[in-house]
């Protein structure tokens, strides 16, 4: 039993690390808490289930081009929201969260006015779980883990062996001084909004794969992934990863031992410790 | 110049014309509207019960229909209570301060609470088509009622179901929100008086990712049958998991296994049952059902429909009875008009025609018999539910008669587990 919570703990933690790797990232390189960005993972796997159950496109190239178009919504929320708050009235960190906040609201409802309050589920049949050492799991679950691995994988390469991860980087650590030594910082902004998107809506696809796609799935997420993020270290994306990982599986564990409706509390509680201990978070530099 | 002024005369007969428009009487009727409230969570996760107010506005086009209440017509002011304490008291501000309502149809046990205190303040009849809560089963309010049972009738119901099905282990698996611990609160002494022992426990948080963990406990010492509650949101997950890891049982819900719970759930939720407040078919509810299913555009008629409908009759035969509307006379009103002695009477024109020769009526609700004890709560038929086929199948019909016995002795344990 504890065996199988265990397993169920790394399948929810493995979607819940793509979401608090993305949303490290973007607070690393942006400075602010984006509140959006729950809502944006569900705007994401809505437009997968557009292109997959409205259009009948096959699931895979329906993910791809929710990552794409989530991509680009973030990048107009900078562009129409972030930015222009930041240069006309100087906007701070608090400001900015409050906008975003805002941005959340209009999402949602803007979910709602289109696909209405129904919960949505994909073109894919409910398949089995099949053992797997000591757990359960599905083909699809297993896939969904796999990707998860590759694209954190993807994620670190990019970071540590491109020019982009590099700019990445600089931007983040300090972006005057990045810009004095010739680096486009806002083209490296506009990538990292939408880099953080792309793995927000691949986050809710895998989430409405496991489940189904509802318009309160982003803000109800966002919470964990907060905690997944401060428990890794603020900023720090393979904390991130490390935290949702341990968040996952404290919830699924919390369960087995009949436990099931504090199983949030729990984990906070987890977090609350963690953080008197290492007040920076698992992994802060 | 000319133009200009030519211009804002039309705009001015237009904003006239546009004016008597809304403010004109419903042909054949020259006098003031009277607004009644209908206070239900039309947005967020309980959003599926508000189909139900399809019975109430069927209910009103009847009643205007055969020329309104004391000669005016009803019109029916909503609210969005969002399922949400605060949006629900918001919304019962508006209905009593602006609108002016001597009666409020809703809302559902989540809010039902919230609401109430400002009801009886400023004596306005509150009457819920939806909120089974067995929070309300000993509340004896003047302005508080219900036209639906309460969770003691429909969590006996289930268990009965499950006994007649010749079940002896059973799960419970239930959200920790009100709704469903209040059912739960019923289901385990009608487990214990029917001789079903609980062999898995679970009450969970609504809205998870996964329910893996909690189902495996549920289903740890093999239970012949699973008692449940869970919104189409939550039920999409669970039951996709519960597909997932092959775990078999027989499910029984409650009323939340609506056509949005299928449509959320299906096909993971193949042949998962329920038991729920629904009218026993007969000419008349046919006829009713006929009209739902007109109006939506689809087939079935949503749970808590013919409730709603009940709860409009009431309130408007009890103005007709108290020949004034005034939330005060309203409320004093209802148990004569609902309640034994009196003609038997169906529909609103059979009950205003004998109410204006001074008899006395008894309203029989879609429903069922709609007579209101001392704490404002009836007990109404129940349906017995199956999803198959895409689709919410009736398997039969429950009420007082087939399973009184055992609804009385969970009465007296549950009675003893609440003090």
């Amino acid at each position: 039993m504890l065996a199988l919570s265990i397993g169920f703990g790394i399948i929810t933690g493995g979607v819940l690390a793509l979401a608090a790797l993305g949303l490290s990232l973007l607070f690393r390189t942006v400075k602010f808490i984006n509140f959006s960005f729950g809502d944006v993972l569900a705007l994401g796997a809505y437009l997968a289930f557009f292109f997959n159950v409205t259009l009948g496109l096959p699931l895979l190239p329906s993910v791809l081009l929710g990552m794409l178009f989530t991509g680009i919504v973030g990048m107009v929320i900078h562009k129409v929201v972030v930015k222009p708050l930041k240069e006309t009235v100087k906007a701070g960190p608090l400001t900015l969260l409050i906008a975003t906040m805002g941005v959340a609201f209009i999402i949602r409802n803007l979910i709602l006015i289109v696909w209405g309050p129904e919960p949505k589920m994909y073109n894919v049949a409910t398949q089995e779980a099949m053992k797997l050492g000591p757990f359960l799991i599905t083909p699809i679950q297993l896939t969904a883990i796999l990707i998860s691995v590759l694209i954190m994988v993807l994620i670190y390469l990019l970071l540590q062996y491109t020019k982009m991860g590099k700019m990445i980087r600089a931007t983040a650590d300090n972006i005057d001084l990045a810009r004095i030594r010739g680096i486009r910082t806002e083209s490296v902004v506009v990538w990292t909004w939408i880099i953080s998107s792309c793995l927000a809506s691949l986050a809710g696809v895998m989430l409405g794969l496991m489940g189904a796609v509802d318009s309160h799935m982003g803000i109800e997420m966002l919470l964990v992934i907060f905690a997944s993020v401060i428990m890794g270290g603020i900023g720090n994306p393979y904390g991130a990863v490390a935290g949702a990982m341990i968040i996952g599986i404290t919830m699924e564990v919390s369960s087995s031992f009949a436990l099931s409706e504090y199983k949030s509390a729990i984990a906070y509680l987890l977090m609350g410790v963690i953080l008197l201990l290492r007040p920076k978070g698992l992994f802060a530099r | 110049m000319r133009k200009k002024s030519m211009l804002k005369k039309m705009g001015l007969f237009v904003f006239l014309l546009g004016l008597s428009l809304v403010t004109a009487p419903a042909p054949g009727m020259a006098a003031d509207p009277i607004p009644i409230g209908i206070l239900l969570p039309y947005t967020g996760p309980l959003g599926w019960v508000a189909a139900c107010q399809a019975g109430a506005d069927i209910a009103r086009d009847e009643i205007n229909a055969a020329g309104g209440v004391l000669g005016r017509p009803i019109q029916i002011f909503i609210a969005d209570d969002e399922g949400k304490s605060d949006s629900a008291i918001a919304g019962e501000e508006k209905l009593i301060n602006i609108h002016k309502v001597p009666a409020i149809v809703g809302p559902t046990s989540v809010t039902f609470r919230s609401v109430m205190p400002i009801a009886i303040k400023n004596k306005v009849v509150q009457i819920s088509p939806t909120a089974g809560t067995t929070a309300l089963d000993f509340v004896k309010e003047k302005y508080v009622f219900r036209t639906v049972s309460s969770d003691l009738v429909m969590g006996t119901g289930m268990v009965f179901e499950a006994t007649k099905r010749g079940y002896k282990k059973a799960a419970i698996f239930f959200g920790d929100d009100e709704s469903a611990q209040s059912i739960r609160g019923v289901v385990v002494p009608a487990c214990k008086a029917a001789g079903i022992s609980i062999v898995g426990d679970v009450t969970f948080t609504q809205r998870q990712t996964s329910y893996r963990s909690e189902l495996l406990s549920a289903f740890k010492n093999k239970p012949e049958v699973i008692f449940f509650e869970a919104d189409p949101q939550t039920g999409a997950v669970i039951f996709k998991q519960w597909t997932e890891l092959k775990l078999g049982g027989d499910w029984i819900g409650t009323d939340f296994v609506s056509d949005q719970f299928l449509q959320a759930t299906w096909p993971s939720s193949k042949g998962v049952g329920a038991v729920q407040p629904a009218a026993k078919m007969n000419p008349r509810n046919e006829a009713f059902a006929k009209e739902v299913e007109k109006r939506r555009g689809k087939p079935g008629v949503p749970v808590f429909t013919v409730n709603a409908y009940d709860a409009m009759m009431i309130i408007a035969l009890a103005i007709e009875s108290a020949k004034k509307v005034d939330g005060e006379a309203l409320a004093e009103n209802i148990r004569k008009v609902a309640n034994p002695p009196g003609t038997k009477v169906y529909s609103f024109t059979e009950g205003a025609k004998l109410l204006r020769q001074g008899k006395k009526i008894d309203y029989e609700g879609l429903a069922g018999p709609q007579n209101f004890d001392q704490y404002g709560n009836v007990v109404t038929s129940l349906g017995i539910f199956k999803i198959e086929d895409n689709q919410r199948k009736v398997l039969g019909y429950l009420d007082e008669n087939d399973f009184g016995s055992l609804l009385e002795k969970v009465r007296e344990l549950y009675a003893t587990q609440k003090k």
